[in-house]
């Protein structure tokens, strides 16, 4: 178990104060001392794993570029990617393999990002709004990252929402299923819930300051509260004797919690060369706006190293939300984008959303690149899969997935960005393609029908 | 767009008829009653003595339940006194929290809460003193004002006393951390309290029972503290106090003339009334009025103070109903609400009213909780009603009845009011009730939510829609009504409706679904709410004296 035995380095808070203008860290000695190896090449650099995440999907047979392999053209619903192109490989023709017995949204969602079909709760008994009661079947694909990724950084994972979620007051529900709402899920009937407001996010990250390499004393306040964090752990440990599997297994998730909570008040971050402090972005009310400065706060954790993993819902499974950006605001007469796609098919009103999507996605990939890091970006060593609850929102269609890979994973990912359309194959090898490109050791991944061992060597470097 | 309105309630049609099968219109319990052979061990009122064991005992899974918010935050209070005691927790349900986890993001929540609460009480000379009651000499561990702290609160918030061992650590974490902080033994203690209150001991209700028998691994007897725990949280949603954790260690909760006292002593408490309007907190998601959304531009009566006030009403209802006159069905028929000056004017009650709560005759054609603008609100849209959600809602919620979800592929959404010919949705939803294979469904939810239509999406009352009359007349299984609160009466005296509170209950006390071994308890308490003239106190604690909730069968999974 990696529990106290973290070296006593601190994370110093503080140094630089809570606010101000953007400072560079200056690169010390003694980081490349300890990393000039991996300043030269970028070997011994973490890997970065992202999910971006929209609800009600694209336009099956129509996403896609018209051409395949590298020097894809991106246009129509792929317009949004031509800054960031290089660094996207597009995997089309996919299939998703629902089974199409509960809501059709969760399935898609669970089955993408969970490989399985969804969990249903023993409450459930033939009820209408089924999605309550579904969550998943393991843990969603961003949480199986974290395992091989997270290493010590302070934060192992962070979950975002740029838009609202089903449960009225995002944070907490009132039933067992939470796969409508959520997509990060550590195991079935556990969700990660989402920060909202990119200004909570960066009080998170950077409220106190830039993380500093400070061989010096502890801050004796976080010292104390790792010292608590002691006695609790060793209650749980005398109470974990008692339980059965099932709870066990709750509790070690509680846990990982706790001694996340622990590493991140005694562990010390090495930051890369593109870390400085940002400013607080405040929380604007474009949903676009907001979802970009989230990207860049994303983007800094990165090369802060204070976060290797994220998860980003733009909008969850069968969103009914609004996007007023794009002039989309009917939600208050039950005529959000959800029902004008399944009311109009795919006239210009539906197009405009599926294409803007696609867009926010552009702007997050876009925030990655912008910062360098060796002798590239953050790109480079980052796999970002953007991708939906369904292939297409007017029919809930499985068929033609739409499938983004963002990033090189340290070159296991093929640069430039390849099209690959693979008409009928498991949308599955997708996710299973990004977790081995960063390093997850697994020679399968999903269950069921999603169950798939073959990564997709068209897109892989 | 007059052809897209015709489109998509025609393609809504073609879809539905995909639903071949009939409507389920039964109990949604769990496989068949009779399938068990009818054992019930101890009377649900009766005295088994501390002895006896049935051969087959009518309980069901046991295991570590997560304090929702409620109580995380009922429990606070009752551990350290007076504190500005957060909500903490991401499952708000009793059902929901037996069986959800924290994730990591949560945990800083709780620790965070922790602190900031042994802060509040322990840098406050006067507060620490009255919760504590003493002062300590020194910072170190045996300081007998530090142990006696972690004893005292300890037992309070882990409910039960704590080990020796136990009494050490946390001992130890004062010493330590007094020792870090500049040596004042106030600041230890501080930090020690904050652990307690991370612990998994306080966060998860601990109920794993103890192997009646070395033969059965499977079946288990909750231990006595585990026992006034779940009393406690089922009276009180709350940490048992004092008196009923003694009276677990004298052993007067292995009587069930014990636990009579006991349930009796707490439902003389004011905390009373927080733990059963819980159960409907739960029930009817009345928590979802906290965060109430609705579109002003169309209901202009909303504002941000609204859903709070009418979620007070409905506490103020239940109460009034359910442990005032002690009557659960008056809780359908009541013509009494409870208005504020926002209130009074959603309900078009004339008068002089202020900030404050004052009990009114709810004004024609109201009556009941299923015409309380909170219930009317929450099963609603936005900005639109609708009338399946209303009618699922009562059927599902108030009877226990289920409906399939309709086939994966319909289109659930009625196409958007206002283009082409104005309609009702009555007149909308006409051809779901009227087409055989839809009608099945819809004739079992629809007249219940088309009574509903006097209503609006913020429970305002209107007499038309669209400029058309209302029609809120209809059928319950075939008896007519002639409207919403005629609705409610026919409700008040439906079995299904006893049986229903009995049910969701015993779901809320034992934090599953039952299973059908357990279905002769909830009959037996049925059985005692309808004779004792549907007193729902008498049958929780009838439930309090129950083998369902004294006991429980392990699966395999469960068993360490």
């Amino acid at each position: 178990m990696r529990i106290t035995t973290l070296r006593r380095r601190t994370l110093l808070r503080g140094m630089l104060g809570a606010t101000g203008v953007a400072v560079g860290l200056p690169l010390l000695e003694a980081m490349l001392d300890a990393h000039g190896e991996a300043h030269a090449d970028g070997t011994g650099l973490p890997l970065r794993f992202g999910v971006w995440f929209w609800g009600n999907g694209s336009q099956p047979g129509a996403w896609a570029p018209a051409t395949t392999g590298v020097g894809w053209e991106a246009t129509g619903i792929l317009a949004g990617l031509a800054a960031v192109k290089s660094y996207v490989n597009v995997v089309s023709g996919c299939v998703l393999p629902v089974p199409g017995v509960n809501n059709p949204h969760v399935e898609g969602a669970v089955g993408i990002l969970a490989g399985g079909n969804p969990l249903l709760h023993e409450s459930y008994s033939g009820q209408s709004d089924d999605w309550n009661f579904l969550t998943v079947p393991g843990p969603s694909v961003d949480q199986v990252a974290v395992d091989t990724l997270a290493g010590s950084s302070p934060f192992r994972t962070l979950t975002l929402a740029v838009t609202p979620v089903h449960t009225s007051d995002a944070g907490s529900s009132n039933h067992p299923g939470t796969a409508i709402s959520y997509i990060s899920h550590p195991a079935p009937y556990v969700f990660n819930p989402p920060t909202m407001n990119p200004s909570e996010l960066f009080a998170a990250l950077f409220g106190a300051g830039l993380p500093s390499i400070d061989p010096g004393q502890a801050d004796p306040v976080q010292l104390a509260r790792s010292n608590v964090l002691d006695a609790v752990l060793s209650d749980a440990s005398d109470l974990r004797r008692r339980l059965g599997k099932n709870d066990r297994t709750r509790l070690d998730l509680h846990l990982e919690g706790i001694y996340e909570l622990q590493n991140r008040l005694t562990a010390v971050v090495m930051p890369g060369e593109a870390c400085a402090l940002p400013l607080d972005p405040g929380n604007p009310t474009s949903e676009r706006e907001r979802a970009r400065v989230f990207a860049e706060l994303v983007a800094m954790a990165f090369a802060c190293d204070l976060t290797r993993v994220v998860s980003l819902e733009f909008s969850s499974p069968a969103s009914h939300v609004d996007y007023p950006d794009i002039g989309i605001t009917g939600a208050g007469l039950g005529t959000s984008f959800h029902e004008y796609e399944h009311q109009n098919g795919y006239n210009d009103n539906v197009l405009t959303g599926l294409r803007y999507f696609v867009e926010v996605f552009g702007d997050f990939v876009a925030a990655l690149q912008a910062l360098p890091e060796v002798d590239g970006n953050l790109l480079d060593r980052a796999c970002v899969l953007g991708t939906s609850d369904v292939s297409g929102g007017w029919d809930h269609s499985f068929t033609d997935y739409p499938l983004l890979v963002a990033g090189r994973a340290g070159g296991a990912l093929a640069y430039p960005g390849q099209h690959v359309a693979l008409p009928g194959d498991n949308a599955a090898r997708v996710p299973l393609t990004c977790l081995k490109a960063v390093g997850v050791p697994i020679d399968s991944w999903g269950r069921d029908q999603f169950l798939v061992s073959e990564t997709i060597a068209g897109i892989e470097a | 767009m007059g052809s897209d309105l015709r489109r998509g309630l025609g393609r809504s049609m073609a879809l539905c008829s995909v639903l071949a099968a009939g409507c389920y219109h039964g109990t949604d319990a769990f496989g068949d009653p009779a399938a068990t052979d009818g054992t019930t061990g101890d009377d649900a009122g009766s005295d088994s003595g501390s002895g006896g064991i049935p051969e087959e005992v009518p309980a069901g899974p046991t295991g570590l339940r997560l304090l929702t918010p409620a109580q995380y935050q009922n429990s606070v209070l009752d551990v350290l006194g007076p504190v500005a005691a957060p909500a903490v927790g991401q499952w708000r349900s009793s059902l929901a929290a037996a069986q959800g986890g924290v994730a990591a993001a949560a945990v800083e929540d709780y620790e965070e809460a922790a602190h900031a609460l042994a802060a509040e009480v322990f840098t406050n000379p006067a507060l620490r003193t009255q919760v504590t009651g003493c002062e300590p000499a020194s910072a170190a561990a045996d300081d007998a004002c530090i142990t006696a702290v972690v004893e005292t609160l300890g037992r309070r918030a882990w409910r039960r006393p704590l080990t020796e061992d136990e009494i050490t650590r946390y001992a130890s974490v004062a010493t330590t951390t007094a020792g870090l902080l500049g040596g004042d033994p106030w600041i230890g203690i501080q930090h020690a309290v904050a652990g307690l209150l991370q612990s998994p001991h306080f966060l998860y209700r601990v109920e794993l029972g103890t192997p009646v028998s070395d033969d059965d691994p499977f079946l288990v007897r909750l231990d006595a503290y585990e026992l006034a725990s779940r009393i406690s949280y089922l009276v009180w949603n709350s940490t048992p106090d004092d008196a009923l954790l003694d009276a677990a260690a004298a052993g007067e909760l292995e009587q069930t003339a014990g636990i009579s006292a006991q349930v009796e002593r707490l439902f003389a408490s004011p905390r009373a009334r927080t733990g059963v309007i819980q159960l409907f907190v739960d029930m009817y998601d009345l928590d979802a009025l906290l965060s109430l959304q609705k579109d002003p531009a169309l209901l202009p009566a909303f504002t941000p103070t609204v859903g709070p006030a009418l979620r007070e009403e409905l506490f103020r209802v239940i109460d009034d109903t359910v442990l005032a006159q002690r009557d659960y069905r008056r809780l359908f028929d009541t013509q009494q609400g409870y208005v504020n000056a926002e209130l009074a004017q959603l309900y078009g009650i004339a008068g002089e009213f202020g900030p404050d709560f004052t009990p009114v005759t709810l004004p024609e054609p109201r009556g009941g909780v299923l015409t309380l603008a909170g219930f009317l609100a929450i099963n609603s849209g936005e900005a639109s009603t609708s009338p399946t959600k209303r009618g699922l809602t009562v059927r599902r919620v108030v009877m226990c009845q289920s409906i399939p979800p309709p086939p994966p592929d319909v289109e659930a959404d009625l196409p958007e009011p206002g283009e082409g010919e104005p309609m009702t949705k009555r007149q909308m939803l006409e051809e779901h009730r009227t087409d055989p294979v839809c009608a099945t469904c819809h004739n079992f939810t629809d007249p219940i939510g088309l009574a509903l239509e006097s209503y609006d999406a913020l429970g305002g009352f209107r007499a038309t829609d669209q400029g058309l009359a209302i029609d809120p007349s209809g059928d319950l299984d075939g008896t007519p009504f002639a409207d919403a609160a005629a609705l409610g009466t026919l409700l008040a005296d439906n079995s299904a409706t006893s049986d229903c509170v009995v049910r969701n209950l015993y779901r809320y006390a034992s934090g599953h679904i039952e299973q059908p071994l357990e279905q002769p308890t909830i009959d037996e308490l049925t059985t005692e709410l309808v004779d004792n003239g549907h007193d729902l106190p008498a049958a929780i604690a009838a439930l309090a004296r129950s083998e369902s909730f004294r006991f429980a069968n392990l699966s395999p999974e469960d068993a360490p």
